[in-house]
C-alpha cells in the first residue's frame, strides 16, 4: 500500500510524463478492444449463420448436365423413402427453390428466392419466427396462400417498420403466374443488413418461405431434399445409404448430388477461427507496443530521476523498495490505460463499424475485463527493465548525478 | 559510537586505480562533534559515505553502535540508513517536487513508520530547525539556507546515531552558513554525534575535534594537510 501510494504520488508529480504513458497505454488497449469488438461482431454473424444451417443436415440436390438435362425430379415418395431411412430421430424434407419476384405496392419488382417447404423447416433449420407463425402441416398444400418472410425482405416492403408486413397480402410472381399471398410470419432480424454477404450467402436473408403447394408442380415435384441425420450419426456414409434408397425408388444415381452442410459449417468455422487468431495476434501486437512504449517512456525519464533514486537510497530505500516503486508506477500506468482504453476502444469500434466496415460490433464483457487486466499486467512487466536499472544504480554515483 | 578499522576503498576508473581510502582507522564516541578537513580528492567524502553505509569498504570494517555493518545485507544496510544515519549534503539533495514536510518524512517512510505518526514527527523536526511555517513549501520556494535546514530536519527526524555532514555550508552565503553551524552546535550540545567534512578552517573550528586527511589517510594529530 505504501509503495502504491509512493508510485501514485510520483506519477502525479510528473503529470506530463504520466499522461504521455497513460495515453500510449490507452490507445493501444483501445486499438485492441476495437479490433476484438469488430471481430466479435463478425463472429456473431458467422455463428448465427452456422446455427441457421442446422445440425447434421445433408442436401440431396437435383444435378444433371450443364443444361439440367437428366436432373432428378424428387417426389413425395422419394421423401418418404429417405424419411424411413433415418426415422424416427431424423428424416427428410422436400425443398423446391424457385426464383420469384415480389411485386411491391408501387408496382416495382424485387427479385427474391422462393423456398417451398413443409412445416418441418423449423425442425430442420434453426430459424426463429419473431413475429406471427410458421405454416402447419395442414397448410402445406397451399389451399390458403400464405408465406413467411425473412426480416430483410419485409424491410424492403416497409423500411420503417417491417413488422407491418404481418397480415398483409403481398403479390409474388412465381413461375410466370402472379399469386397473392398473406404474410403470416417474419423470421428474426439479422445482426446487420449485409449479414448474408459477410458469410458468403448474399440471398440467405432475403428469402420467402411458402407451403410447397404454392410452387409450380403443385407440391408434387421437388428440386432438392434436406435430410436430417439423427444426432451422433456421421454424415460420411450417408451419401451411399441415400443413393441406395433412391436407386431402389428408381432414381438414377448420377441425376443428383450431395451438399453436406458440414462442409459449409467447417468453412465458416475455419473463417471464424482464422479471424479469432488474427484478433489474438493483433491484440498481442497492441500489448507488445504498449509494453515497448511504457518501457521507453520510463527509461527516458530515468535520466532525470537518477538523483531522486540516490536520495531515496541515502534515506533508507533498499534496492527492492526502488524496484517495487517503479513496478507500481508502470502497473498504475497500465491499469489506468486499460480502464480508459476499454471505453475508448468500444467507442472506436462503433465509429469504425458505422463508417468503415459496415458490420456490427460485439464486445464480450469477459474479454473487455481481460483487456483491462492484461494492460495492467503488461504495464507491470514493462516496468521490469526500468525497475532493475533503477535498483542497480550506485547510491553515491546517483547522488552525485547532476 | 562509530568505528572504522583499517578501511580501504579503491575505485577503478577505466584502467586507472584510485585509492580513495588507504587503511583509515577512526573512532568517534557518542556525542562527539568531529570535523574532517583536507584538500579536494583526499578521501573526505568517501570516508563519510563508507561511515554512512552508502558505500562499502574494499577492505577493513565499519562498526556502528557495536554492529559490524559489513556483515549486514543490502536491506539491513538500507534499514540502518533509514534509522541510524543522518546525511546532510552540500547540495541539500531534497526531492524537488515534494514539500519540506514530505522530504523530512522520507526516512520515516522507509523505516515503516505509519502515516499519521510520520507527519507529526516530521513536523516536529521542522519546528526544531525553525521551519514549521514552511512545511508545505517545496524546495524551490525556499532559500538555500532554508533548504539546508530542511535537509538537517530530515537527518534529525530519525534521531540518528550519527549525523554526517558533507560540506554543509559549501553552497550557502556566510549568514546562512553561520545559522547552520549554530544549529549544529545546538544539536551537539543536545548530545548528537556529528561528523562534518569541510575544507574551511573557520567551519571546522566549530567542531570539538578536527582531523586532517591527505591522499586517503588520516594524518597524525597536529599534522595539517596542505594543497
Amino acid at each position: 500500500m505504501r509503495q502504491l501510494r509512493l508510485a501514485l504520488s510520483s506519477l502525479m508529480r510528473r503529470p506530463s510524463r504520466a499522461a504521455l504513458a497513460v495515453l500510449t497505454a490507452t490507445m493501444t488497449v483501445a486499438g485492441a478492444v476495437s479490433i476484438l469488438g469488430l471481430i466479435g461482431g463478425i463472429r456473431d454473424i458467422a455463428r448465427r449463420g452456422l446455427e441457421r444451417l442446422g445440425e447434421n443436415v445433408i442436401f440431396v440436390v437435383a444435378g444433371g448436365d450443364a443444361f439440367g438435362v437428366g436432373a432428378a425430379r424428387f417426389t413425395l415418395d422419394h421423401v418418404r423413402a429417405l424419411d424411413e431411412l433415418y426415422a424416427p430421430a431424423g428424416g427428410a424434407q422436400p425443398i423446391a427453390v424457385e426464383r420469384c419476384a415480389l411485386v411491391r405496392p408501387d408496382g416495382s419488382m424485387h427479385s427474391v428466392l422462393g423456398v417451398a417447404t413443409n412445416a418441418r423447416t423449423l425442425y430442420y433449420f434453426n430459424y426463429s419466427v419473431t413475429r406471427g407463425r410458421y405454416f402447419t402441416d395442414g397448410e402445406v398444400r397451399g389451399d390458403e396462400p400464405m408465406c413467411v418472410l425473412e426480416w430483410l425482405l419485409a424491410s424492403s416492403v416497409h423500411p420503417d417498420d417491417p413488422a407491418r408486413c404481418l397480415g398483409e397480402v403481398l403479390a409474388f410472381r412465381i413461375g410466370g403466374v402472379e399469386r397473392r399471398v398473406e404474410v403470416i410470419g417474419l423470421l428474426e432480424e439479422p445482426l446487420t443488413e449485409n449479414a448474408g454477404e459477410l458469410i458468403g450467402q448474399p440471398e440467405v436473408y432475403h428469402r420467402v418461405f411458402m407451403p410447397f403447394g404454392l410452387m409450380p408442380g403443385g407440391g408434387e415435384v421437388f428440386t432438392s431434399m434436406a435430410v436430417k441425420l439423427p444426432a451422433g450419426v456421421s454424415s460420411d456414409d450417408a451419401p451411399d445409404r441415400i443413393t441406395a434408397a433412391l436407386e431402389a425408388e428408381g432414381v438414377p444415381p448420377d441425376s443428383f448430388e450431395f451438399i453436406d452442410a458440414k462442409e459449409e459449417t467447417e468453412m465458416i468455422r475455419t473463417s471464424v477461427l482464422t479471424l479469432t487468431s488474427l484478433g489474438v495476434a493483433m491484440t498481442a501486437t497492441c500489448l507488445l507496443a504498449e509494453s515497448v512504449a511504457i518501457t521507453s517512456i520510463i527509461l527516458m525519464s530515468m535520466t532525470e530521476r537518477i538523483k531522486e533514486i540516490g536520495i531515496r537510497r541515502a534515506e533508507g530505500a533498499s534496492r527492492r523498495d526502488i524496484s517495487v516503486q517503479f513496478l507500481f508506477e508502470t502497473l498504475c500506468i497500465g491499469a489506468v490505460g486499460g480502464a480508459l482504453g476499454v471505453p475508448v476502444g468500444m467507442l472506436g469500434a462503433r465509429i469504425l463499424a458505422e463508417y468503415a466496415v459496415d458490420w456490427p460490433v460485439s464486445h464480450n464483457p469477459l474479454i473487455l475485463l481481460g483487456a483491462a487486466a492484461a494492460s495492467a499486467v503488461v504495464g507491470m512487466f514493462s516496468g521490469l527493465l526500468p525497475a532493475r536499472h533503477a535498483a542497480s544504480l550506485d547510491p553515491v554515483a546517483a547522488l552525485e548525478a547532476a | 559510537m562509530i568505528r572504522l578499522a583499517d578501511v580501504t576503498k579503491t575505485y577503478h576508473v577505466g584502467a586507472v586505480e584510485i585509492n580513495a581510502l588507504r587503511g583509515v582507522d577512526l573512532f568517534v564516541a557518542d556525542g562527539d562533534f568531529l570535523a574532517v578537513m583536507g584538500p579536494s580528492g583526499c578521501g573526505k567524502s568517501t570516508l563519510l559515505h563508507v561511515a554512512g553505509c552508502l558505500d562499502t569498504p574494499t577492505s577493513g570494517h565499519v562498526e556502528l553502535r557495536g554492529t559490524r555493518v559489513s556483515d549486514l545485507s543490502e536491506r539491513e544496510l538500507a534499514r540502518l540508513r533509514a534509522t541510524e544515519i543522518g546525511f546532510v549534503f552540500q547540495t541539500f539533495n531534497l526531492l524537488w517536487d515534494e514539500t519540506a514536510l514530505e522530504n523530512v518524512e522520507l526516512p520515516l517512510l522507509y523505516a515503516g513508520v505509519r502515516s499519521r505518526r510520520r507527519a507529526a514527527t516530521a513536523a516536529a523536526a521542522l519546528e526544531r530547525v525553525g521551519l514549521g511555517p514552511r512545511a508545505r513549501h517545496r524546495p524551490w520556494q525556499l532559500s538555500g539556507g532554508e533548504q539546508q535546514r530542511v535537509a538537517i530536519a530530515r537527518a534529525l527526524v530519525k534521531e540518528p546515531a550519527v549525523l554526517l555532514a558533507d560540506e554543509p555550508t559549501g553552497n550557502l552565503d556566510s549568514a546562512s552558513g553561520e545559522h547552520i553551524l549554530d544549529l549544529f552546535s545546538t544539536l551537539h550540545d543536545e548530545g548528537s554525534t556529528i561528523i562534518m567534512v569541510t575544507h574551511e578552517q573557520g567551519v571546522a573550528e566549530r567542531a570539538g575535534r578536527i582531523l586532517h586527511m591527505r591522499d586517503g589517510v588520516i594524518l597524525p594529530d597536529g599534522e595539517v594537510a596542505t594543497g
